[in-house]
């Protein structure tokens, strides 16, 4: 078994208020500041967090260092840290932006230093509105403190920092619909190109947009120095410790911390102590709703982004979403679709009329209602979908939810259409092995499930 | 200059060009949406996806509105992928899409079909509840049809870029999305009919042209409004000699693509206005219908009397700047030859409001098409010389071209020409001018013309006839011919392009203009600008 890991989750306060800033200082609290303002250049700190192998935490694991040194040169350059955390299964960014809110202070901060960023936003989430308020008194404390204002610390370095509550909806944390949204407008996602944040972001200007866990992690990164950091964990499956969030039907669930190589197994047996009832596991969604569902089969999987990866899921959010015997797979579409039908922007057409149709549709199956062709027509929908929207919602949490699940859990599907009402089958009749998807039109673009991904080798 | 390639052939292309506006003028088709040439891409319907060489030897997806020429680009526009896609978006579009052709006034110039006949999949797959959004009064000129809507934002866009008045926007998320105002903040701008128009779809309509003929039953005609200087290029359409709808033509040295809604509005009022049904004559104090011959006398008897009374300059004229180039330039060469060296004069309208929009658009002051041609035919802007003439007494009688159904003199005008001995008048209706006059000839609206205008800028532009003169109407230039011939002077033709080619060689600015060159773009006057870069 793995060793959970006490570096995000360790308490610097001792027990006091999470909010209070003599408390945070006293144990050690912006040391990494001092640390990074005083003793660091702005190379050596970006060369730091480069050495440091982290990937960000917002998802997609983007290597941050890379994505520092794509910022375009031209000043004024902004941060925005993203707190908007609303991929169902994940709680992670919330158990942090409560508990540690200076340390994500610290790495803004830091993060700001070493790119010359003089304003920075955290974009937090609106129905977070106690996590706003503290997050604002924090940002108080720290500039009565001399770490955010002008001259901070005697460096001549100047940051202002402010909190930007969230416009109520999923698509507000995407990038650049994140930007949008902070400039004042409906958060319509940009066209990349052009508009990759580094290069034309917030204002035109050049914009960093990064997890509020992976501004805490930054902070993590200059106290331990990143030699010490990159012990934890691996380069592919990323460094540093990881924040898991389990959910769903596990006697425990709660946020643990280890490093990328704990399995799923792990966590869900011996971390969150096993299923419901000892119920038998049917399929778990490993990083939030859009990551494509393991079945029982596959638990034995690292959590790292790589090892996820290479069995076409993804590392996500690490928010994870557990799934008993009892669950109808129909059902559990159907709540991800539903999510993924209101959660659509509504700018780009294959997911404003796709995502809610395949919602229809699979409603329709859930009732009873289903159809012979209903099957193929989801997966040729999920087809004219993929690749073809703007920004990255269509698919995940749009299409990936209902490729993976629907083809996985084909019989239970087909069971529900032969049988006219919803069905949940046995456990061990409910999914395909990966030998079985063969029926099953690859997608066009970059994802693909496992067994298509060695056809396309082959 | 940029080489590229289409579907392995090569072209050569602006290099900077707008992909989609390339590709048309190379005469191919990329089905598109959400484009507009006038807008900003906003890449949101992905119609337009195609393939193009993103490293070497490897292919990608990528919207055609938001590329740039380059050179070397290549491109596969009819891959699968890109066939599917098309297949695929137009399924999508078609799902909530009410199919309400049959009255729908879109239909037969709408997109949606257009683009279903050619690259859809014939049959729906959808069997679910379509969503019914009601339809909505947006504003004084607009209706949404909610249900017709793709979503494509070329209306909200429209007001944020180009009137940057914002009314438009979007409500709610996902499928529920539509196009919607704020609560007591109607759309009402200067510009507002222009969403109609470039609506893909019959979501967005004018109520002005609502349950109307079908668009397949009109003639075009390409022409200019008349209802500012600016000279907006034009296409009426026109069915049994009645005009049912205005919509700009592309001009990018004047309009761009657009055109102001009162200009848009106004053939209502010219087509609808109470025409003079024949000529008329002043008897006993009152003003009379007679017949052309019997009006022709009265005239040229009237300013023989003035001329061999008071002598050759106590016989002046009047110019419209309602009047093209042609009729102006007629009746200025009646003055001199016919008259002797007259006094020349321009009956100007009274400035109206000037406005700017936020993408440079402009509606000018001067209410009235063609004061600057006007001015340079009749070497005068204003009526100052005439007035003082008939003040000091050396001006007798006064020849004036009217035309304006909006026609108001002000007092000291109206006051100057009533102490006049004898005033023959072309006009369009009973005005306060044609109610001074001894003779009355009724002339032709703007929309019955044939000829060229000087805009504000000294741009030359064509005017074309929707229709004949309404009643008993003549066309200005030609009575002006009569009355010439009837005087003894050889006015040449008074066919409009052999008129034109007569200034050409006589009005300064005007060198060299000729109805070909003037084309339907128009030319700037001067030669400020190469004739070529005018056509394009
Ligand atoms: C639909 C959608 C929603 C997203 N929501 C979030 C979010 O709530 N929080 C977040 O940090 N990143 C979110 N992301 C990812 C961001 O676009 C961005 O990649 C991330 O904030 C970068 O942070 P990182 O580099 O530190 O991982 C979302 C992406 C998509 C496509
Ligand atoms: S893919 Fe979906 S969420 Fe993203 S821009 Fe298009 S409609 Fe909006
Ligand atoms: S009303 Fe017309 S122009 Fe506006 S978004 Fe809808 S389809 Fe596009
Ligand atoms: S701006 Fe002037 S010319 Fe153009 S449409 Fe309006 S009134 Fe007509
Ligand atoms: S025209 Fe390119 S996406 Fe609409």
């Amino acid at each position: 078994m793995a060793a959970a890991l006490e570096i995000l989750t360790a308490d610097p306060t001792a027990g006091a208020d999470p909010g209070d800033i003599d408390a945070y200082i006293a144990g050690g609290g912006y040391g990494a500041v001092r640390k990074a303002l005083k003793s660091m250049s702005q190379a050596e700190l970006i060369e730091e967090i480069n050495a440091s192998g982290i990937k960000g935490r917002g998802g997609a694991g983007f290597s941050t260092g890379m994505k520092w040194n794509l910022c375009a040169d031209r000043y004024p350059r902004y941060l925005c840290a993203n707190a908007d955390e609303s991929e169902p299964g994940s709680f992670k960014d919330r158990l942090l932006l409560e508990t540690k809110p200076h340390q994500i202070v610290e790495g803004m901060i830091i993060t700001c230093y070493a790119l010359g960023i003089n304003l920075g936003y955290i974009y937090i989430r609106g129905e977070f509105f106690q996590i706003i308020d503290q997050m604002e008194a924090a940002l108080e404390d720290a500039r009565k403190h001399g770490f955010l204002g002008a001259d901070i610390l005697d460096t001549g370095f100047d940051l202002e920092l402010y909190v930007h509550p969230g416009a109520g909806a999923y698509i507000c944390g995407e990038e650049t619909g994140l930007i949008e949204s902070l400039e004042g407008n409906r958060p319509y996602p940009r066209l990349k190109p052009p508009y990759f944040p580094a290069a034309i972001g917030l204002w035109g200007q050049p914009t960093i947009v990064n997890n509020v866990e992976t501004m805490a992690q930054i902070a993590t990164i200059v106290d331990m120095g990143a030699e010490a950091y990159k012990e934890i964990g691996s380069e592919e499956d990323t460094t540093g410790p990881r924040l898991f969030g389990l959910c769903g039907h596990v006697k425990n669930p709660g946020i643990y911390e280890y490093d990328s190589g704990v399995t799923l197994r792990e966590l869900i047996y011996d971390a969150a102590g096993g299923i419901r009832d000892d119920n038998r596991l049917k399929g778990v969604i490993p990083g939030g709703i859009s990551a494509p569902i393991l079945t029982p089969e596959e638990i034995d999987t690292p959590m790292g982004f790589g090892a996820l990866g290479k069995l076409g899921s993804m590392g996500g959010t690490g928010g994870i979403i557990v799934m008993d015997e009892t669950t109808s797979m129909v059902d559990a579409l159907l709540n991800a679709s539903s999510f993924a039908a209101h959660e659509s922007c509504g700018q780009c057409t294959p997911c404003r009329e796709g995502v809610p149709w395949m919602n229809d549709i699979l409603r329709r199956i859930q009732n009873g209602k289903g159809r012979e062709e209903d099957l193929d027509l989801l997966l040729d929908i999920c087809k004219q979908i993929h690749g073809h929207t703007v920004c990255v919602f269509g698919q995940a949490p749009g299409v990936w939810p209902v490729r993976t699940i629907l083809v996985k859990y084909w019989p239970e599907f087909r069971a529900c259409i032969e049988r006219k009402e919803l069905v949940v089958l046995p456990v061990d009749e409910s999914y395909l092995r990966p030998d079985q998807y063969e029926h099953i039109p690859p997608l066009p673009g970059n994802f693909r499930l496992k067994a298509e991904e060695a056809d396309a080798a082959g | 200059m940029a080489t590229i390639t289409i579907d392995d052939r090569q072209y050569t292309v602006e290099e900077g060009r707008n992909l989609i506006d390339a590709a048309a003028d190379l005469g191919i088709d990329i089905p598109h949406f959400c484009y507009h040439p006038g807008l900003a891409p906003d890449g949101n319907c992905r119609m337009c996806l195609t393939e193009m060489e993103i490293r070497p030897g490897q292919f990608g997806i990528v919207t055609s509105c938001t590329i740039r020429i380059k050179d070397g680009m290549n491109f596969r526009f009819n891959s699968p992928a890109v066939l599917d896609n098309r297949k695929g978006i137009m399924e999508f579009l078609l799902i909530n899409h009410p199919l309400d052709c049959p009255w729908c006034d879109q239909a037969g110039e709408c997109k949606l079909q257009d683009h279903s006949f050619d690259h859809g999949r014939g049959h729906s797959r959808f069997v679910e509840t379509k969503r019914v959004p009601p339809k909505k009064d947006l504003g004084p000129h607009i209706t949404l049809y909610t249900t017709r809507c793709i979503l494509c934002q070329r209306c909200t866009r429209f007001c944020d870029e180009i009137t940057g008045t914002s009314e438009l926007g979007v409500v709610q998320m996902g499928s529920k999305s539509e196009i919607a105002t704020f609560e007591g903040v109607p759309l009402d701008n200067k510009m507002s009919a222009n969403v109609a128009d470039i609506c893909p779809v019959g979501a967005l309509v004018t109520k002005d042209f609502l349950y109307k003929p079908r668009i397949w039953h009109y003639e075009k005609v390409n022409t200019l409004c008349p209802g500012c200087a600016t000279g907006c290029n034009t296409t009426l359409e026109v069915l049994h000699q009645k005009i049912y709808r205005t919509r700009p033509r592309h001009n990018e040295a004047v309009n761009g693509h657009w055109m102001c809604d009162e200009g848009r509005f106004c053939y209502h009022d010219w087509q609808d206005a109470d025409r003079l049904q024949s000529p008329l004559k002043r008897v006993d104090g009152e003003l009379r219908q007679v017949t052309w011959p019997d009006a022709m006398d009265a005239a040229v008897s009237g300013i023989r009397s003035v001329l061999d009374g008071e002598g050759d300059s106590a016989m002046g004229v009047v110019g419209s700047s309602m009047a093209t180039n042609e009729e102006n330039y007629l009746l200025s060469k009646l003055g001199k030859e016919a008259f002797g060296s007259s006094t020349t004069g321009l009956n100007r309208k009274p400035d109206g409001e000037a406005w700017t929009s936020k993408s440079g658009f402009r509606i000018a002051a001067d209410k009235a098409p063609n004061s600057r041609g006007a001015g340079d035919m009749l070497g005068a802007d204003s009526l100052d010389d005439i007035l003082r003439g008939i003040g000091d007494g050396t001006i007798r009688g006064l020849y004036v071209l009217g035309g304006d159904i909006g026609q108001t003199l002000p007092p000291e005008v109206a006051e100057a020409f009533g102490k006049l001995d004898f005033l023959v008048v072309h006009d369009v209706r009973l005005s306060d001018l044609a109610d001074l006059a001894d003779v009355v000839f009724p002339g032709a609206i703007p929309f019955e013309k044939n000829g060229t205008m000087t805009n504000a800028q000294g741009r030359v532009q064509r005017l074309n006839p929707a229709f004949p003169q309404a009643g008993g109407a003549r066309e200005d230039g030609a009575i002006l011919g009569y009355v010439g011939q009837r005087m003894g002077i050889e006015m040449g033709g008074t066919d409009p392009a052999e008129i034109l080619e007569e200034i050409s060689g006589r009005v300064e600015g005007y060198g060299g203009l000729t109805y070909d060159l003037v084309g339907d773009q128009g030319v700037m006057k001067g030669g400020e600008e190469p004739s070529e870069a005018a056509g394009g």
